[in-house]
């Protein structure tokens, strides 16, 4: 048994005990390369299904929800179409021992597919339909900037009417009040000034999804010249700009986060003195910009959170910052197709690197993954 | 301002009728002031000073909110555009928060400027005197050309 195995094993390419198909029966040429070239065709196509498979399988990682199956029906595509080809080349060369072992491989791996999907059957079904599901994130996203916008244009109405009243309490009745109540009059509108800022934020923050934003080629050196100009840097802070590229970026959109990114630099700045870095570095797919400074840096417990809404580190009687600012930043660059990061040791400062893709595709993925889908649901 | 005309101010809320009227106090502003809760009321009002030997003077200048119950600004403003006798008045829009929806559709509409309220008071009287030069300056139509 074993000695027969290594027997077919060694004459696996031994075409001595057959005929050439060509000379096995009485052949017409058109029937002959009828065969021969409807396998090769086959084969060829066959291929390229398990190719296919690969470049998607690398390029969307994390995108496909049964990586080893598809590449299971990949294996099983292509050894159907090896079966073919063997087919054509038997005309010539009859290796019909191979033609068998790969039969009886497409045969096992056929079979293993057909159990692997079986298996797979009852958690495919309960997968909702994803276009639908994303369909249905772009909707509430977008309704969600929506009511955003709403509810705090409706709040910003009462809270001007507390203001205004607060400050006439204070200016009618300043001899009669105590200093005690000046002092809460005075507390009172330091909260509402806050209440105003973050309502602001908010406005601004669902703006950002809510506005088709208009691209443009933008100078970002002189976008970063302009941003430092409005804000007012101490003389003690040393700003180098480095080489800046022009970008593809909507214009209020690239000054809004060098705005954000310089202001926290400037604003969290401990030392009296220091150092503020603007540069960017090429790479083949994207831009990446940096924006240093020698502050009392981040801790990296906090580095996950900053980029959220609200999340102020310092406590707020300071009221300097509002906790939208990087979050504005951070929804701006993904916007763009981009990422925001932080690189940065206590006491060491900070560096913020958000990266702006260089090519029209690349920058339009997220936008046209949207639409894409979109026009899939229809 | 306005060659002392008066001024219709459109909104609904009182504390909001109060900060205009104190703030023209404030700045010296003596044209008569008259008030309207909502765009029907305001509506009302104006036509009211068009007919023949109306005992009100026809306003020279609208001072709109655009949150308002039973008939908001922007209708109003429709309104307004419509009605040949009220065509000529010049209307800014004073509003809590900048919305791009409505910003449009009002200079769609001819408004004559936009201002989005100072939520500190100190601000929004600033923002009334420079109204009120602005409107000293210029010249505005007083009743239909006959």
């Amino acid at each position: 048994m074993l000695k027969s195995l290594a027997e077919f094993f060694r004459r696996l390419l031994d075409t001595s005990d057959f005929p050439a198909r060509w000379h096995c029966g009485n052949w017409s040429p058109e029937l002959g390369w009828l065969h021969v070239l409807s396998d090769a065709a086959i084969w060829a196509a066959y291929m390229t299904i398990p190719l296919a498979i690969v470049y998607y399988l690398r390029r969307r990682q994390g995108d496909f929800l049964f990586p080893r199956v598809l590449l299971l029906f990949g294996a099983f595509v292509a050894m159907c179409g090896t079966g073919h080809i063997i087919e054509s080349t038997i005309f010539w060369y009859p290796v019909y021992r191979l033609s068998g072992l790969v039969k009886l491989l497409t045969a096992i791996i056929s079979w293993v597919t057909v159990i692997a999907l079986i298996r797979l059957a009852p958690a495919a079904l309960r997968i909702p339909g994803l276009v639908k599901m994303n369909q249905e994130l772009i909707l509430r996203n977008r309704e969600l900037d929506e009511y955003a916008h709403v509810v705090s244009h409706d709040l910003r109405a009462p809270l001007q009417g507390i203001a205004t009243l607060a400050e006439w309490i204070t200016e009618d009745n300043r001899d009669k009040l105590g200093g005690e109540s000046l002092e809460q009059l005075e507390l009172l509108m330091q909260r509402v000034t806050r209440m105003e800022q973050l309502i602001d934020g908010v406005l601004e923050y669902s703006r950002i999804g809510r506005v088709t934003a208009r691209l443009d080629d933008v100078d970002a050196r002189a976008v970063v010249e302009q941003t430092l100009e409005l804000l007012d840097v101490p003389a003690s802070i040393n700003v180098t700009i480095h080489a800046l590229p022009v970008v593809r970026y909507n214009r209020q959109h690239l000054a809004r986060v060098f705005q954000n990114l310089l202001d926290n630099a400037i604003k969290h700045m401990g030392a009296p003195a220091g150092e503020l870095e603007i540069s960017c570095e090429e790479r083949p797919t994207e831009w990446e910009f940096r924006v240093r400074d020698t502050g009392p840096g981040i801790a990296p417990e906090h580095h996950a959170r900053i980029f959220k809404m609200f999340q102020v580190l310092r406590p707020r009687e300071d009221g300097a910052t509002s906790g939208v600012g990087l979050p504005i930043v951070h929804k701006i660059v993904t916007r763009h197709g981009g990422a925001l990061t932080l690189r940065s040791t206590p006491g060491e400062g900070a560096t913020f690197l958000f990266t702006v893709p260089r090519s029209r595709r690349a920058r339009e993925l997220s936008g046209a993954d949207a639409a894409l889908i979109e026009r899939l649901g229809q | 301002m306005i060659h002392e005309q008066p001024i219709l101010l459109v909104e609904d809320d009182v504390v909001g009728v109060m900060t205009v009227k104190r703030a023209f106090k404030q700045r010296k502003v003596t044209n008569p002031l008259y008030t309207a809760g909502n765009g029907i009321e305001a509506l009302e009002l104006l036509r009211e000073t068009t007919r023949e030997n109306a005992e009100l003077q026809r306003p020279g200048l609208i001072l709109l909110d655009l949150n308002m119950p039973l008939m908001n600004g922007i209708e109003l403003l429709g309104h307004l555009r419509r009605e040949p006798a009220l065509q000529t008045i010049p209307v800014v829009v004073m509003t809590t928060s900048r919305n791009d929806r409505d910003l449009d559709a009002c200079y769609r509409l001819g408004i004559a400027g936009y201002i989005v309220k100072p939520v500190r008071y100190p601000k929004f009287v600033d923002a009334i005197k420079t109204l009120n030069d602005y409107f000293t300056l210029c010249h505005v139509p007083q009743g239909s050309p006959d």
